[in-house]
């Protein structure tokens, strides 16, 4: 038992810990738990002769491990290399994708509301009501790399450019706002998704 | 494809049967899995096994003890389940045609 307070294990433990930071906690523990339990049993087994580093290169590659558990558990896309980073910050493209949701939440107010001053409706509210409802926990979703909010966000922004597209076309000023918005969002989260798999997001 | 590729395709799909193989006639715990399969064969490497138990385990085909052992630490143990049981047979059943239609075809055409 005295070499199980190797560091080495210690920093294999960590960093396999690091590589799986996309797994689900309950996952990732138990996975970690596994590889100890397996380092404990193997130095125990040998009664000292087993040698450390000869476990732990058995054992593999952290980030080969992680690689498995992404593919077998679905976490998102594997972690295939050392060099990438522990916690893959959320790109600009998603940032302005989720500000523009941000900045549709109270236009879509203020529309419904110089609307209603011409001719409100109670349908018109409940409209507005679902509309920033829906931008709100999209944008939060995103934030948050939820990868239903970014089916959400695309089907809200499609939206946003056919309505756009179509009340210009029919002489609303107002649609302008979303016929420029929505595709321009649509872009980005297209970008986007063409340099990694909806699963990373 | 480079030979580690087709290694990896090969794996994929086949190794969870194997371990579900070494589990039919008696439960085991995780290193005794580990050792069986070879690694460098079956398994990339000796912690690969591991996320593959855990899908085992949450698809509902192996389930686990704990079991305090009289030398060293408690072992979890690995048990194969009704619809484990299940799964290999269904497995065997296709293997060994796949095996020969691929043989076959092999020969045939080397």
């Amino acid at each position: 038992m005295t070499a199980f307070t190797d560091p080495r294990i210690d920093a294999y433990l960590g960093e396999l810990d690091r590589a799986l930071a996309e797994l689900p906690w309950s996952q990732r523990r138990d996975l970690v738990d596994e590889v100890e339990s397996h380092i404990r049993a193997e130095l125990d087994d040998g009664q000292g002769a087993v040698v450390v580093e000869d476990v732990l290169t058995r054992l593999g590659d952290p980030y080969v491990i992680a690689g498995e558990a992404m593919e077998r558990l679905g976490g998102g896309v594997p972690v295939v290399s050392r060099t990438a980073p522990e916690h893959p910050a959320s790109s600009w493209e998603l940032a302005a994708v989720a500000a523009m949701l941000a900045i549709a939440f109270p236009l879509n107010v203020l529309q419904a509301l110089a609307v209603s001053e011409a001719r409100a409706t109670t349908s018109m509210w409940i409209q507005t009501a679902i509309f920033c409802t829906w931008y709100a926990v999209t944008a939060l979703g995103l934030v948050k790399r939820q990868r239903w909010a970014w089916i959400s966000a695309l089907v809200a922004f499609a939206l946003a450019s056919i309505g756009g597209v179509v009340a210009v076309a029919s002489g609303v000023a107002g649609g302008l706002f979303n016929a420029i918005l929505g595709p321009a969002a649509l872009y980005l989260l297209l970008r986007r998704t063409s340099r990694q798999s909806v699963g990373a997001l | 494809m480079e030979p580690a590729g087709v290694q990896t395709q090969l794996r994929r799909g086949v190794v969870e049967f194997c371990v579900l193989a070494l589990l039919r006639r008696r439960e085991r715990y995780a290193l005794e899995l580990v050792k069986a399969l070879t690694p460098g064969q079956l398994l990339t490497s000796e912690g690969t096994l591991y996320p593959l138990l855990s899908r085992l385990r949450r698809d509902g085909l192996v389930t686990t003890t704990w079991t305090n052992s009289a030398a060293g630490p408690p072992r979890r143990y690995y048990r194969i389940t009704a619809s484990g049981d299940d799964a290999i047979s269904q497995f065997e059943r296709q293997w060994k045609p796949f095996r020969d239609a691929v043989d076959q075809l092999l020969e045939e055409n080397a």
